[in-house]
């Protein structure tokens, strides 16, 4: 088939900026991936939510007596009337063994309907002195299976662990009995002679309703607390509800938070994208200056010739898109898997959330064309002599470290032209920055929970997190720095054949161009700690795990050296591009 | 033996199973302190002449001679070295670095070569003693090219190579470019070759190379040239 001589040009600007075409569809998948990967979090978190709700068939209110005796024969006929058998009676009270504050509930452990004990290790008790006990987290001390417990002069053997998602596993859990102190372990004993019942579990018959802690959920959960109140009296009982179990709200919360945190990214992310975007464009529009001005003369719209770059840019973050779905999902499960650590939650589910994707891509879509539409716009609305003439270099000028001559004398020649570029190009500076000093916090947080996951004994999920991190922030680091710095090598053609001419070495030449890339990674790495810190101290008390001591020293030296070890592996990628550089053809036409 | 010489040199460039003899058995010599115009219409192989005495190519046959070292045997180390220390570029589009003021432009020529003469001294002698701090984007199109020759004779090479240094001038400004250049062969006793396809030239040169096709169609000397002031073109 013959192709119109219009639809050879569209093929070929893809063929001729084919590396800057694959560059774009890095970004996207890293961006794009990202943020749709974080932002997956919490959706999924609500589905293991309400999974866990339903299996564990988790109590909806938890009503305490607040006599020594217990509730009264009257008070436990009126729930049994109300709630008829979605009931569990416990009795549980508090001691203290060496100091330490331990919960002991009683219960039947055959009927087992409502908070279902989820055994991680062991067996059910078999005999009265057998006993289940609640698994060590970061607050809970914790037994081992077959220790010895003594308790009232009787000694219990532990013959299994659980996880009770009413127990907060993030936050130090409350003692009911003594003030200001918290629990350190939670016994759990067979009972079946109710003498005395000071809780009850009270679930609700439409287990639909809660749906992640949904509106028509927290109305109904105020409706029923009132009505106990009503009937019973504030002074007899206390009625806690699931928002004020932290143990079973705290996951919740976190896939708040994290979103919270996604939107950070989001900004963060997009704002990298458009800003790197951008920049690529622009230069490729600048070498196709030439081209638009002859179709701007053979009388082309305006519209015809900017489409092809539309659809360039397009194409890319269509193709992006597709692999990012991928990284986003690989994400999502490696963080699902950190919290599966803590909160023991169900297998993942596969389902993806398209409205989610399709909103964060099609921002995305919508704002970089936006963008290379008003680019390219404006240089199609220019004359075609202007066009046809190239660009002319940014001017020359002195910039604000010339006024201190106390740092400006000191400088060798190299640096001064250094500096000067470095600071003459703010957007380029700014971007640059930005992105590496992102990419540092996000290496710097990837560091620091690789040292706490040591730390502890099934930390192997973490450990693949934080490398992850790494992995993901120094990628983004090193597509941006590569850009960048190919973005400089072919708008200073010229200049690096110039230097060629006056006789510098192939070293001397490509270190002019890599110094200023350096110093900008320098100064993203440097800044890239402080902001590091705060951040992983947020990310410490999101995860509810590790502390800013647990961090060794090594990490606030690694962090600075693996940011720019990616800046220095991404130049030399652009090495030989440089010293391949003719002299005569960039030295002896006007571009 | 001459000061510099070239013997049965050409360059032949090879593309896939195409080749193209841009420049077939040259042999000159030339003298010190010369003003030498290389004339010849585009295409003819005056640049891929001017590159290979620069040390921007290498030759494919023969020998290039410059005060008895064999620059045709250098290898690409030794050529950046010989372009650092031996030859003075001017171009047509004067490849100023729009970043570095005047001084600063010539401070990175001089500052890489062993043998470099003041740059503001140079920058004086081509009429910019005002202009040292004006970025290229500050200076007029022939200031610029001034700065260029200054980056040039800064660097006290062996050979000043100019091509088309007026190219991009008004006429009187190219004039003055000219004269200037002419000024430096015989004030500073420098080689100077300029390549050109602007025929009035070859009445101020000491010797005038015509090629064409990439061979040397004649070599006239010129015994008493004319001051490029008397020249109208």
């Amino acid at each position: 088939m013959v192709m119109k001589a219009h639809s050879k040009i569209i093929f070929r600007l893809f063929k001729k900026h084919l590396a800057r075409f694959f560059t774009l569809i890095a970004l996207f998948i890293v961006s794009i991936g990202f943020m749709f990967g974080v932002m997956e979090i919490q959706n999924k978190l609500n589905i293991a939510l309400n999974e866990n709700y339903q299996v564990q068939n988790v109590p909806d209110l938890y009503i305490k007596s607040k006599r020594p005796t217990g509730f009264s024969y009257d008070e436990l006929s009126y729930f049994e009337k109300t709630y008829q058998n979605h009931i569990r009676k416990l009795f549980s009270y508090e001691t203290k063994i060496d100091d330490d504050v331990i919960r002991i509930y009683s219960l039947d452990m055959h009927d087992n309907d409502i908070d279902r004990i989820k055994l991680l290790s062991g067996r059910l008790p078999t005999s009265n002195n057998e006993v289940l006990v609640e698994r060590k987290t970061n607050k809970m001390k914790g037994y081992a299976l077959n220790e010895k417990i003594t308790l009232n002069n009787q000694e219990y053997e532990v013959v299994g662990i659980l996880f009770n998602p009413m127990i907060n596993n993030k936050e130090e859990e409350v003692s009911f009995q003594y003030e200001d102190e918290y629990l350190k372990n939670v016994i759990y004993m067979q009972n079946e002679n109710f003498f005395i019942t000071n809780d009850l579990y009270i679930t609700f018959e439409n287990r639909s309703l809660f749906n992640a802690f949904s509106r028509d959920y927290e109305q109904e959960i105020d409706a029923q607390k009132e009505m106990l109140y009503n009937q019973i009296g504030k002074d007899n009982i206390e009625v806690l509800t699931l928002y004020e179990n932290f143990g079973f709200y705290s996951l919740f919360s976190y896939g708040e938070k994290i979103s919270l945190l996604g939107i950070i990214f989001l900004i963060f992310f997009s704002l990298v994208t458009l800003l790197v975007l951008d920049s690529t464009m622009t230069r490729l529009l600048d070498e196709e200056r030439g081209q638009i001005a002859c179709l701007k003369t053979l009388g082309y719209s305006s519209f015809k010739i900017i489409f092809k770059y539309l659809l360039f840019v397009g194409i890319a973050s269509f193709l992006g898109g597709i692999f990012s779905l991928l990284v986003g999902f690989s994400l999502t499960y490696i963080v699902y898997n950190a919290f599966d650590l803590q909160y023991d939650l169900p297998r993942m589910s596969l389902e993806i959330n398209y409205g989610m994707f399709f909103m964060i891509f099609g921002m995305i879509l919508i704002s970089s064309l936006l963008v290379i539409f008003i680019t390219s716009l404006k240089l199609t609305k220019l004359k075609p002599i202007l066009l046809l003439t190239p660009k002319a270099p940014k001017k020359g000028k002195k910039v604000i470290l010339e006024r201190i001559p106390i740092i400006w004398n000191h400088l060798s020649f190299k640096y001064k032209s250094t500096f000067r570029n470095v600071l003459l190009f703010k957007s380029r500076f700014i971007m640059t920055v930005i992105t590496i000093l992102g990419s540092s916090v996000l290496i710097f947080a990837g560091l620091g929970l690789l040292d706490c996951a040591t730390h502890i004994e099934n930390g192997m999920s973490l450990i693949t997190i934080s490398i992850a991190l790494v992995i993901f922030s120094a990628a983004l680091c090193a597509l941006v720095i590569y850009n960048l710095t190919n973005i400089n090598v072919s708008e200073r053609t010229r200049e690096i054949a110039t230097l060629m001419v006056l006789g510098y070495k192939n070293h001397e030449v490509t270190g002019y161009i890599f110094r200023e890339i350096y110093i900008m990674s320098f100064i993203g790495a440097i800044l890239g700690l402080p902001m590091g810190v705060l951040f992983i101290d947020f990310v410490f008390y999101l995860i509810d795990f590790g502390t800013l001591q647990d961090i060794q020293w090594t990490t606030y030296v690694f962090t600075p050296l693996i940011t720019m070890l990616f800046s220095f592996l991404s130049t030399l990628f652009l090495y030989k591009k440089i010293v391949k550089t003719d002299m005569n053809a960039s030295l002896k036409i006007l571009e | 033996m001459s000061f510099l010489t070239l013997e049965h040199v050409s360059k032949i460039y090879v593309s896939g199973s195409t080749s193209f003899k841009a420049l077939d058995d040259v042999s000159f010599s030339l003298e010190n302190g010369q003003f030498v115009v290389i004339l010849g219409p585009s295409g003819a192989g005056k640049t891929t002449l001017l590159n290979l005495l620069g040390g921007m190519d290498d030759v494919s046959m023969g020998k290039i001679i410059l005060d008895q070292q064999e620059v045709s045997s250098f290898d690409k180390k030794r050529l950046t070295l010989y372009r650092r220390n031996d030859i003075g570029f001017v171009f047509q589009f004067y490849n100023l670095m729009p970043n570095l003021t005047a001084l600063e432009n010539v401070e990175l020529a001089t500052e890489i070569c062993f043998n470099a003469k003041d740059p503001s001294t140079s920058l004086k002698d081509v009429g910019l003693k005002d202009r040292l701090s004006y970025f290229p984007s500050q200076l007029s199109g022939g200031e610029q090219q001034r700065v260029s020759i200054a980056r040039a004779i800064a660097k006290n090479p062996k050979i000043l190579l100019c091509d088309e240094p007026t190219g991009a001038l008004d006429y009187l400004t190219g004039k003055n470019i000219l004269s200037l250049l002419y000024d430096i062969s015989k004030n500073q006793h420098k080689l100077v070759i300029v390549v050109t396809h602007n025929q009035a030239l070859k009445e101020m040169a000491d010797q005038v190379i015509h090629i064409k096709n990439g061979q040397i169609k004649n070599i006239v000397v010129n015994s008493s040239p004319r001051p490029i002031s008397e020249i109208e073109w």
